[in-house]
């Protein structure tokens, strides 16, 4: 134990102030949603709402740094199971078309929510989280993934949530955990031909899907394709060949129909120019002519805002997250915590590309969030729930004698030098201690006191050189 | 291996990081300003069109003729109107919203609002019934109605895109209620209130005060064609191009004046919270007033007059009276009977249509055209002074025949009174007797002396065979048969044909308009053309080649026609006041009967015959009418006849006449007679359409007109004069 709770490494506090940088950006915008339209006569109800969910995240953080990711790692499974449990009463009132007496409300023919009397509680969000930590917890020291057979059952543990939350209909928490569920694998060094052989499998039923999807769905898809023009004139001059996409009629009222959402986020972005109409100024934030701005669609009107310089300020936070994340993954030795950092890493990076790729119109939309910035309570108080995971894998590194996990030879021909590889890496001061340490000891009794007890000093006096080298350095400065 | 892929998995985050980034520049950098304008324009609501108020049409004393007047219609919109009296849940759903704050729903589950909304669509129905006080079966024909017409409307923009879309129709609200007055607005607005989908919007209606008898000249107005929005001249004016939804003259004033009557629309833009954006602010320009130079209360009684006339006559279907202002040549009065009231045009259009016996729907005033009979003798006289064909002493002997000795002798007669078959003999007359008495044998001998160039000249100078000038549409502009128009249908000029245009019948014709024109010449002895629009430029004179004393002798001629005891009129038309003497002539325009129905014949395949009788004024009338009654073209082999004639009872070999009466009033001397020098203020033609003598029929219409005239106009004459507005309000 190298730190109390509350201190942080450097990747942390990169971390923690793209995620202060992000929410700020987002609550200034839910702000001015609510008050600029024309219906914001409830003053700014979202984002005072918003900050409520700000403080009871960052308090669910807290308690998942005091408790630490370990000891709730060995309740991975328990958690998987009640949020698994949590989503069930979903997937009846959705097959019995019943609210429950208006416990589970049904919005855009959609049963996601659960009402708990003051909020509505969306249990896929927590269950994104709940999934990357047992899928964490079960690959931690196996090696069977590296066989194509190895694979099939962490596969068959994500049909089970992934099968509930499509039937909610969820389109988009699956889209997510899918790549998430590859990325974890990736990482965890599952051959390459094995995960591309899923995805050919998943690319060859791609046409069973695509007349297994609603309706609706396919024409979110199609109206991505249909911001060409020269396709939409296509359409309308042979509207048979084009029959398996879509039909003529919703080619030409593809601005007013099903690309409205894409039509006004692209005119909300495009018209911020370079550098915005300024906070609370412009079309978009002054009328209420993009649905979802304050959640799903929020970066448009952050980009309208703040134009091309905001919306590159907020991919960058959104990077910084990404390197913090792949920092703390790589620095980490323990297995668990390691695949952890990765997985919640992957799950905040894939919802914002995918959530900012269909905002410019790169991908179909989807009921997506933008992490910390998007309104929604349950999203972020699920995302905090990631990041207090991702801190405390940060903060707890006592397996400093332990070789790093996950280190497999590009070729595994000779088993017996699996587990054995050379540490490489040299960049931290902290990792390079302990590299030290390893070398010096020759061993891996990860749970030796005496080793902990030498590391921690070594620590402690790297610590106290680096904290007085800053100290010069801003001198200096 | 892991730092490895860590590195690929971050590189794969940065790729797309990258495409995003690109994307980004895409839309904010090299298309911004094309996103910057669809920002703009989306930020505006559609444009709210502001209506303009028609101009009015006024008469020479300022009294409202036509006007648009306010009125209210109660719309309610389509998708109501399609669902009908039971709606699904779809048909309410979109007002969901709006009603979700009223205190009425206030806590309400969405269920229960849909079920009350169901029911108010369906009280809806019975609430506009109620209102408007018809039974609920009219309030759902109209439903239906307007259901069909734009299912209609769709299909036809289907079949012109080859796919179904939903046309504009579908999104607007149709009226269900029209022409509510404006005192019942707030009470439809408070009946209506609780429907959301219900709206009380204004709307205007074309109104004649003045009734019956000015609906002709005033003409009527209707929703624009397709040829009008091809060929309109102000198509470059988005805000004065016709809109297909706009009324335009189609008739009458409303026609002629339709450019200065029709204003200019305005525009409203609000952005999309409904602030107005003053920039763009169009004010709508009203059309102008437009001033006829009709007296509204002297038509009013000519009116009258010429429907006493017609019922005193039954065989009269109808007859034309017009006033001129001779100095001005201003169209006092243009009097056509029958009419009908413009308020009920639509209701009873079919009925006015098939009354092909006394033609209500004919301008008769205008556009038709009679032979002019003897009113035009003083015009053959006239060029045959000035010619020098006849002197003003030269006497032609009238033994009643032209050719006494002929077997054929009655051909060529002098008239006869009545039909008692006893000839009239004028013995020797010199002008003024021949015009005195309208001697055939008198103008038989000029015609023929004359030459139909002559002639025709003289008719043309006199404006016959021209459009008089007041710019109807309708007018029409008589036969002047010149040697011109003869050549052109293959007739040979005979003597025969110049004696019978002598006497006015034969191929000339006159409407009335032509024959007060030709009145006023014969009062001011010179021509101008007629005005009706009062801030037209008075038309240019044109003077006809005669002398004073020639005029003088066609006056006094037309003087004695009613003031000597052997004129023709005397008997039924002698009228003086101590001022004004009423000086005229009469005339009957021999005319085969008008056939008013006619029996269709038609061959089926199995060679049966099967005949219906159709109302028509023609033959191609009757064509027409068959084909719109049964949808198809008659065959070319069907036999088309005429079975029943105007007047009821006649053979189509009769021959009837239509009675004239043309004259002025020549003001006096001291000494009661007609004083030459001061020309007639007041001419008038007067025409009763198959009322067989110009004297026995036309005469006493005319006499009354001048009374009338003095009564509307006062003892000077004057038709503006300031005292009668007073005591004509």
């Amino acid at each position: 134990m190298t730190r109390t709770w509350l201190q942080f490494d450097a990747p942390s506090r990169l971390i923690l102030a793209a995620i202060a940088f992000l929410f700020l950006v987002g609550l200034a915008s839910i702000y001015v949603t609510d008050t600029a339209a024309i219906g914001g006569h409830d003053g700014p109800r979202n984002a005072t709402r918003q900050l409520v969910y700000l403080c009871v995240g960052i308090s669910a953080a807290m308690v998942v740094l005091r408790i630490g990711y370990r000891d709730l790692g060995r309740w991975s499974y328990a958690i998987l199971a009640l949020a698994l449990l949590a989503l069930i009463p979903l997937m009846m009132a959705k097959l019995t078309h019943s609210t429950f007496g208006g416990l589970i409300p049904e919005r855009r023919h959609a049963y996601r929510w659960i009402n708990l009397g003051l909020i509505d509680v969306q249990p896929s969000e927590f269950m994104k989280v709940a999934f990357i930590v047992a899928l964490a917890w079960y690959l931690r020291f196996r090696r069977n993934y590296r066989r194509f057979g190895g694979l099939i059952r962490p596969l068959l543990a994500a049909a089970v949530p992934l099968a509930l939350i499509l039937r909610q209909p969820d389109l988009g928490t699956c889209t997510l955990l899918l790549p998430v569920l590859l990325i974890m694998l990736f990482m965890a060094g599952a051959q390459i031909r094995h995960l591309a052989v899923l995805v050919a499998i998943g690319l060859v039923t791609l046409p069973l899907t695509w007349t297994q999807m609603r309706n609706y769905q396919r024409s979110r898809i199609v109206a991505v394709l249909l911001q060409s023009d020269a396709l939409r004139r296509a359409i309308v001059e042979s509207p048979q060949r084009y029959s398996f996409l879509t039909d003529r009629r919703s080619a030409v009222e593809w601005k007013a129909d099903s690309g409205y959402q894409l039509v006004a986020s692209k005119t909300a972005i495009g018209s911020g120019g370079l550098a915005g109409f300024g906070w609370g100024r412009g079309p978009y934030v002054e009328h209420a002519f993009l649905p979802d701005r304050h959640n799903d669609l929020i970066f448009a009107v952050i980009a309208h805002q703040w134009g091309l310089v905001g919306a590159g300020a907020v991919l960058i936070a959104y990077a910084c997250i990404a390197v913090g994340g792949a920092a703390i993954a790589a620095r980490t030795t323990e297995p668990f915590g390691r695949m952890l950092a990765i997985g919640i890493t992957s799950l905040l990076m894939v919802q914002t590309i995918i959530n900012v790729g269909m905002t410019v119109g790169l991908m179909p939309i989807t009921g997506m969030n933008l992490p910390f910035v998007s309104y929604g309570g349950s999203n972020l108080l699920s995302n905090f729930l990631a990041i207090g995971l991702l801190v405390s894998v940060a903060q707890h590194r006592p397996f400093l004698l332990s070789p790093k996990p996950f280190e497999f030879r590009q070729r595994q021909r000779r088993r017996s030098s699996v587990l054995v590889s050379a540490p490489r890496s040299r960049g931290h001061s902290t990792a390079r201690a302990a590299s030290i340490t390893a070398l010096t000891n020759g061993s891996m009794s990860g749970g030796s006191k005496r080793a902990s007890r030498i590391s921690s000093s070594i620590n402690s006096l790297i610590r106290s050189l680096y904290r007085s080298l800053r100290w010069r350095s801003t001198n200096w400065g | 291996m892991f730092k490895l892929r860590l590195t690929y998995l971050l590189g794969c985050f940065a790729l797309a990081g990258v495409a995003i980034a690109a994307r980004l520049t895409q839309l904010q950098v090299f298309e911004a300003s094309h996103y910057r304008a669809e920002a703009d324009a989306v930020i505006k609501r559609r444009p709210q069109t502001l209506p303009f108020v028609r101009g009015r049409i006024l008469d020479r004393t300022g009294t409202i003729l036509a006007a648009d007047e306010p009125t209210w219609d109660v719309r309610v919109d389509y998708g109501i109107i399609a669902a009908g009296q039971n709606p699904d849940e779809s048909a309410v759903r979109p007002y969901l919203r709006s009603v979700r704050t009223w205190p009425r729903f206030q806590g309400a589950a969405d269920d229960q609002i849909i079920a009350a909304l169901k029911s108010d669509v369906q009280r809806t129905w019975r609430e506009l019934a109620a209102f408007e006080g018809v039974s609920p079966g009219e309030i759902e024909q109209r439903r239906a109605q307007i259901h069909a017409r734009v299912q209609r409307i769709r299909d036809i923009v289907a079949d012109y895109w080859q796919f179904d879309r939903p046309v504009r129709e579908e999104r607007e609200a149709h009226p269900l209620i029209a022409g509510l007055p404006e005192s019942r607005q707030i009470e439809a607005r408070q009946a209506f209130a609780e429907f959301s989908w219900v709206e009380v919007r204004s709307s205007s209606q074309r109104v004649q005060p003045g009734g019956a008898a000015l609906t002709h000249l005033l003409g009527r107005t209707a929703a624009v064609d397709r040829d009008t929005l091809r060929d309109d001249p102000d198509f470059a004016d988005p805000f004065a191009r016709y809109l297909p939804d706009e009324v335009h003259g189609i008739t009458g004033v409303e026609w002629l004046e339709e450019r200065r009557l029709r204003g200019r629309r305005g525009q409203l833009v609000r952005d999309a919270d409904g602030r107005l954006l003053e920039a763009e602010l169009v004010e709508p320009i009203n059309g102008d007033d437009v001033r006829l130079t009709v007296r509204a209360d002297l038509q009013q009684r000519l009116f009258e007059l010429l429907a006493a006339a017609t019922l005193e006559h039954p065989e009269v279907p109808g007859g034309a009276i017009v006033v001129v202002h001779v100095p001005t040549r201003d169209v006092l009065a243009m009097v056509t009977y029958p009419s009908y009231d413009a308020a009920d045009f639509a209701r009873s259009y079919n009925a006015l249509r098939d009354d092909t016996g006394t033609l209500p729907l004919r301008f008769r005033a205008a556009s038709n055209v009679y032979a002019p009979g003897s009113i035009i003798k003083p015009l053959v006289c006239l060029a045959g002074l000035n010619e020098g064909k006849i002197g003003l002493d030269t006497r032609i002997t009238c033994e009643g025949y032209l050719f006494p000795d002929r077997p054929d002798a009655r051909t060529s007669r002098c008239w006869e009174s009545g039909d008692t078959g006893v000839r009239h003999r004028h013995g020797p007359v010199n002008v003024e007797e021949a015009l005195r008495g309208s001697c055939n044998v008198f103008m038989y001998h000029l015609g023929m002396d004359l030459g139909l160039e002559s002639m025709t000249t003289y008719f043309h100078l006199a404006g016959l065979g021209s459009p008089t000038g007041v710019g109807l549409r309708e007018e029409a502009t008589g036969w002047n048969p010149d040697p011109y128009w003869m050549a052109e249908r293959d007739r040979a000029v005979t003597p025969g044909i110049l004696r019978l245009l002598a006497m006015g019948q034969g191929d000339v014709m006159v409407t009335p308009l032509q024959a007060a024109n030709l009145m006023a010449t014969y009062a001011e002895g010179q021509f101008r053309p007629l005005r009706i629009i009062a801030d037209r430029p008075i038309g240019p004179a044109s003077f006809l080649p005669a002398t004073h004393a020639h005029w003088a002798a066609i006056r006094n001629g037309m003087y004695q026609v009613v003031n000597h005891p052997e004129g023709t009129a005397y008997k039924h038309a002698y009228w003086r006041n101590a001022r004004y003497a009423l000086c005229g002539k009469t005339g009957s325009a021999t005319a085969p009967p008008r056939p008013t129905r006619y029996r269709i014949t038609t061959h089926d395949g199995a060679g049966a015959a099967q005949t219906v009788i159709l109302p028509g004024g023609s033959s191609a009338d009757a064509r027409q009418r068959f084909a719109y009654e049964y949808g198809r073209e008659l065959p070319d082999d069907a036999v088309v006849e005429p079975v029943e004639f105007w007047p009821p009872g006649a053979a189509p070999t009769d021959q009837e006449a239509h009675a004239w009466f043309g004259g002025f009033l020549q003001p006096l001397d001291g000494r009661g007679r007609p004083d030459w020098t001061r020309p007639a203020p007041i001419a008038f033609a007067v025409l009763l359409e198959y009322g067989h003598s110009g004297g026995g029929a036309g005469g006493p219409v005319g006499r009354r007109v001048a009374e009338l005239l003095i009564d509307v106009l006062g003892p000077e004459l004057d038709p503006d004069a300031p005292e009668l507005l007073a005591r004509h309000p």
